[in-house]
């Protein structure tokens, strides 16, 4: 554009130098004078470009003005198309909230680009690490102290280990919070502003300092009123007393979205705070053979992943000793360094919920299809009716091209209005969707302010639609035979705009039948693993857990404790019985150790690892599990008798096939435990996989490798109600000891469903929604039918149809419409399943993807829609009266 | 509207460009050169004026144009009346001339 400018003012003055030329003058006279008639050629230029761009706005300007007025005159057709556009634009909105608020947004830190997070790629190893996925984040910490100082490709390399309940007190006031041990460098490596206070110094994490402690904004303010004067106020984490020295930036979260950290400690306050981490074994500070911290680096500017990942690959390596090698006999290599981009965080989060989430944005993309669809039919329904309007303009001489700017013009202005309303929903719906993802323990915190990628994705979305639903009948509209429609009613025409809102509606059916089948899918998966056998009794059940270690209980007196405290509890009024384990049943919490079994020679690398729970006296009653044979475990089996164990059927058929178990003894660890007892097989940790094998054994008789225990209190009646009662019983025993974990084992089963209700309910709502929104177009066609065809009703009535007759007439061409849907979206759901089958199958449980109750429920589902909402417009058929109907156009 | 600078009436210079073009397509030189010399050197267009005022009818879709040579083979941008510009140039031209009627009757009256 600005090139063409210039070419075309440069011609100007060599035309005008030339006649200078043949005028006589010289040719360096003549373009200087040339130069001077013209003035300022810039100015030119930009008066230029003002007068074409003026013009195009008050086009634009007036299209808009236009358009607003167009929608202003019909605000049925107006509030419909932007109400559907509203949920749709809303719904996609709302999740790509959470998308970018779990997956794709940076972390708020300086220069989050710069972040890589460390990580073993380590099918092989084993060791006293976690792992998440196929590579673990774990490294010993003095590897870590050698790759900080002896890297030459990072210019910052922090360690950091996540806790995640910590007994805390403020001001007397107990309450449970998430914290970190933090290296002395981990804010100022990161960038994170203290805003309060100080930061860390390196003598605050030695062996031996002053126990400092740093706090989230969100802490401050909660814990300590957002006092100015925190700095130097003192706060107990787990009966270790810590001055607190500083407050983090309001918008730093941690390393991990969803995850809040209350509290950043120095690592070397471990051993007095959670020396058990340890696990009585030497300092974790020395053990080279102890994978428990996690790391973070900020590469220097010009080094790739790959060369920081070689530099330090070699560092680790040479930091673990030969006894670690020889540890691992099975695998003399050792797992490979891995680097990988830490801007937007740690990946656990993002691992567990980016599937459930891709699923979710594409359910909502199929919504704002169906909305589309709708809006489109609602446009040409229009067209029809603006036929004579776009005929007389045409007449006029407004070209094709003006109408259908104007036209799509129009839609933008829905679309936007939709994109608007859309926002509101989306920030609503974002909001509840983040609060039913919460639980007691997991309070899930997200940034869900709209930024600019969610406005722009937004803005993306209204202009999509726009194209869709609004192009095709600005096309359709303005392709007009002049002469016909300026003669001929708007009824009789719109032959093909019925064949394409039919096929519009079609669609619609067939869409939302997909959907339907995806919530019928999640619907059952929900109600096959709610009502499954558990193997115990789950009503009626009240659990809560203690954490007495953390208030300097030794192992005699937690043992006493939690005798007190199952005994006391077992007789409150309304009680009829209480038990204790290590952890509950169906909470996601396991225990699990390798057994020695005499007589069983495991195969060639054989897993002898069984699922292990340490139980209180009455477990089996208690928990209502069936004992198959021999006795259940009583106060007798103390710490000073005969170590025993209960064992499932899976257990005693694995290693003890066609013998009597009872009797029998094997090792665990460096207890030597008999038999007593086999219990019918039960659900463990998941709902979802079976157990396995487990051994059931008295708690008092392994007391020092645990630190918390759980009680299960069966009830008379509603559990909840008890409480208060629990409380007030835990409390006049030792008033430092929080409860946590209080719930009833319904609710416990429900959070640890949390995902697969979230995802019926919702994937259901998203369903329910296309079929409103098909509902809605159904009978936006089917009215429109009736009301092209009136006169002909009118002759069938005077020639003696019955009102039957027509009634059915009407209703069987609706649900020909939707048989025909339901025939392509059976195709499709079955098309979709097969695709989906690798992403999706994970997620259900007890049916297969292709699960025919399923894709039946909602094809009769879609054909009752089909009757509802053809049913007004057939009545109004049936009622015609004919005398009318004839005289009608 | 940005108005022509000089001495035009408002409204005037486009009413003479396209008048000048409706012969025949013509490049911006030629366009002040023949506006210049039928006026018998009164009307003085200015480069700075009629460029602006080109595209502002070409925006409007009153003008055409499009790239070619001129005789002396040089390359340069042809402006033409396109169809919805003669029926505008019709109008204007009714108008002009209404106008003039009216504002020279008015002169003519005696005093």
């Amino acid at each position: 554009m600005d090139d063409k400018l210039d070419r075309e003012l440069r011609s100007h003055l060599q035309h005008q130098v030339e006649a200078y030329v043949a005028a006589g003058m010289s040719r360096e006279e003549a373009e200087r004078r040339a130069r001077l008639d013209f003035g300022g050629i810039e100015q030119t230029k930009e008066d230029i470009r003002e007068a074409r761009r003026w013009h195009v706005f008050s086009v634009l300007g007036r299209d808009v003005r236009y358009g607003l007025r167009m929608l202003r005159k019909n605000p049925a057709f107006t509030a419909v198309a932007v109400l559907s556009l509203a949920l749709g634009i809303g719904a996609n909105t709302a999740i790509f909230t959470l998308i970018d608020a779990v997956l794709l947004r940076m972390l708020p830190v300086k220069d989050p680009q710069q972040l890589v997070s460390l990580r073993l790629d380590d099918s092989k190893v084993h060791g006293n690490h976690w792992t998440d996925g196929d590579s673990s984040t774990a490294y010993p910490y003095p590897s870590y102290e050698q790759m900080r100082d002896r890297n030459q490709t990072l210019s910052s390399l922090i360690a950091f280990k996540t806790l995640g309940r910590l007994n805390t007190q403020v001001n007397g006031v107990a309450e449970l919070a998430r914290g970190q041990l933090a290296t002395a460098n981990y804010f100022s490596a990161l960038g994170v502003q203290i805003i309060l206070g100080r930061d860390f110094s390196d003598t605050d994490d030695r062996s031996g300092a002053e126990p400092v402690a740093i706090i989230s904004h969100g802490y401050w303010q909660r814990r300590f009123g957002s006092d100015p004067a925190v700095a130097g106020r003192s706060l107990v984490i787990n009966n270790v007393s810590f001055t607190v020295i500083g407050v983090t930036a309001p918008e730093f979260f941690g390393l991990q979205a969803g995850n809040q950290i209350d509290l950043s400690v120095p690592f070397h306050v471990q051993p007095q705070m959670l020396p058990d981490l340890a696990n009585n074994g030497p300092s974790l500070f020395t053990a080279n053979n102890r994978w428990w911290i996690e790391l973070m680096g900020r590469l220097k500017s010009g080094v790739t992943e790959e060369q920081a990942r070689a530099n330090l690959e070699v560092i680790y390596l040479q930091s673990l000793s030969d006894a670690t090698a020889k540890e691992k006999d099975d695998t003399k290599q050792e797992p490979p360094v891995q680097v990988v981009s830490g801007a937007r965080g740690l990946m656990n989060l993002r691992n567990a919920y980016s599937q459930p989430l891709w699923i979710l944005m594409t359910v909502v993309g199929v919504v704002l299809l169906i909305a589309c669809a709708n809006v489109a039919n609602l446009l040409l329904a229009r067209a029809t009716e603006r036929r004579k309007e776009i005929a007389v303009r045409l007449a006029m001489g407004a070209t094709r091209a003006r109408l259908i700017r104007q036209l799509v013009i129009e839609s933008l202005l829905l679309a936007v209005l939709g994109g608007a309303g859309g926002l509101i929903f989306a920030y609503w719906g974002s909001n509840v969707l983040v609060a039913m993802m919460r639980t007691d323990y997991n309070r899930m915190t997200f940034d869900l302010h709209p930024d600019f990628t969610i406005l722009g994705f937004t803005a993306l979305a209204c202009i999509l639609t726009t194209l869709l639903f609004g192009l095709m009948p600005a096309f359709r509209a303005t392709r007009v035979e002049l002469t016909s429609a300026l003669k001929l009613s708007s009824l009789a025409l719109g032959g093909q705009r019925m064949r394409l809102s039919k096929t519009l509606v079609v669609t619609q059916v067939a869409l939302s039948l997909v959907l339907l089948f995806g919530a019928g899918l999640f619907v059952r998966t929900l109600v096959n693993l709610q009502t499954q056998n558990v193997g115990f009794v789950r009503d009626n059940l009240l659990l809560f857990g203690i954490a007495p270690r953390e208030a300097g209980y030794n192992d005699a007196r937690f043992a006493a404790l939690c005798r007190e405290v199952q005994d006391r509890a077992s007789r409150l009024p309304g009680v009829k019985s209480a038990t204790s384990s290590l952890h509950l049943l169906l909470s996601g919490s396991q225990r699990g150790q390798s057994i020695k079994v005499p007589g069983y020679s495991p195969a060639p690398k054989e897993n002898m690892s069984v699922r292990v729970l340490p139980v209180g006296t009455s477990f089996l009653s208690t928990m209502g599990m069936a004992l198959l044979q021999g006795r259940d475990l009583t106060e007798h089996d103390d710490e000073n008798a005969p170590k025993v164990a209960l064992i499932n059927q899976t257990m005693a058929k694995k290693y003890w096939p066609n013998q009597d178990p009872l009797g029998r003894h094997f090792s665990m660890g460096k207890m030597d435990l008999e038999i007593v007892g086999v219990v019918q097989d039960s659900k463990y940790s998941s709902l979802r996989r079976d157990a396995g094998a487990v051994v059931y054994h008295p708690m008092v008789q392994d007391i020092a490798t645990m630190h918390s225990m759980h009680f299960e209190v069966r009830t008379a009646g509603d559990a909840a109600a008890l409480i208060p009662q629990v409380r007030d019983l835990v409390r006049s025993i030792d008033s430092r000891l929080p409860l946590f974990d209080v719930r009833t084992q319904t609710q416990q089963i429900d959070e640890l469903l949390l995902q697969e209700r979230l995802f019926a309910k919702l994937t259901t709502f998203f369903a329910a929604l296309a079929l409103l929104l098909v509902c809605v177009g159904l009978y936006g066609i089917m009215s429109y039918t009736v009301s092209r065809r009136t006169s002909e009703i009118g002759i069938r009535m005077a020639l003696g149809a019955q009102r039957e007759t027509i009634l059915g007439m009407v209703l069987r061409e609706a649900l020909l419409l939707v048989s025909i849907g339901v025939v392509l979206g059976v195709a499709g759901a079955y098309g979709a399943a097969k695709a989906a089958d690798a992403v999706v199958s994970g997620l259900l449980f007890g049916l297969k993807i292709t699960d025919a109750s399923a894709i039946v429920v909602a094809s009769l589902v879609m054909v009752a829609v089909a009757i509802f909402a053809g049913f007004l417009p057939a009545r109004r058929a049936s009622r015609v009266d004919p005398m009318v109907a004839l005289r009608y156009e | 509207m940005p108005t022509p600078k000089g001495d035009l009436l408002q409204g005037t210079l486009d009413l003479l460009i396209l008048k000048t073009v409706a012969l025949g397509p013509l490049h911006g030189y030629l366009i002040a050169q023949r506006i210049r010399q039928i006026s018998k050197e009164v009307l003085q267009v200015r480069q700075g004026s009629l460029y602006p005022a080109l595209h502002r009818l070409e925006e409007r879709g009153l003008l055409d144009a499009e790239w070619g040579t001129t005789e002396t083979g040089r390359e340069a941008k042809f402006y033409k009346l396109s169809r919805k510009g003669r029926a505008q140039l019709d109008r204007e031209t009714a108008t002009w001339d209404q106008m003039a009627r009216a504002i020279y009757a008015i002169l003519q009256t005696a005093e």
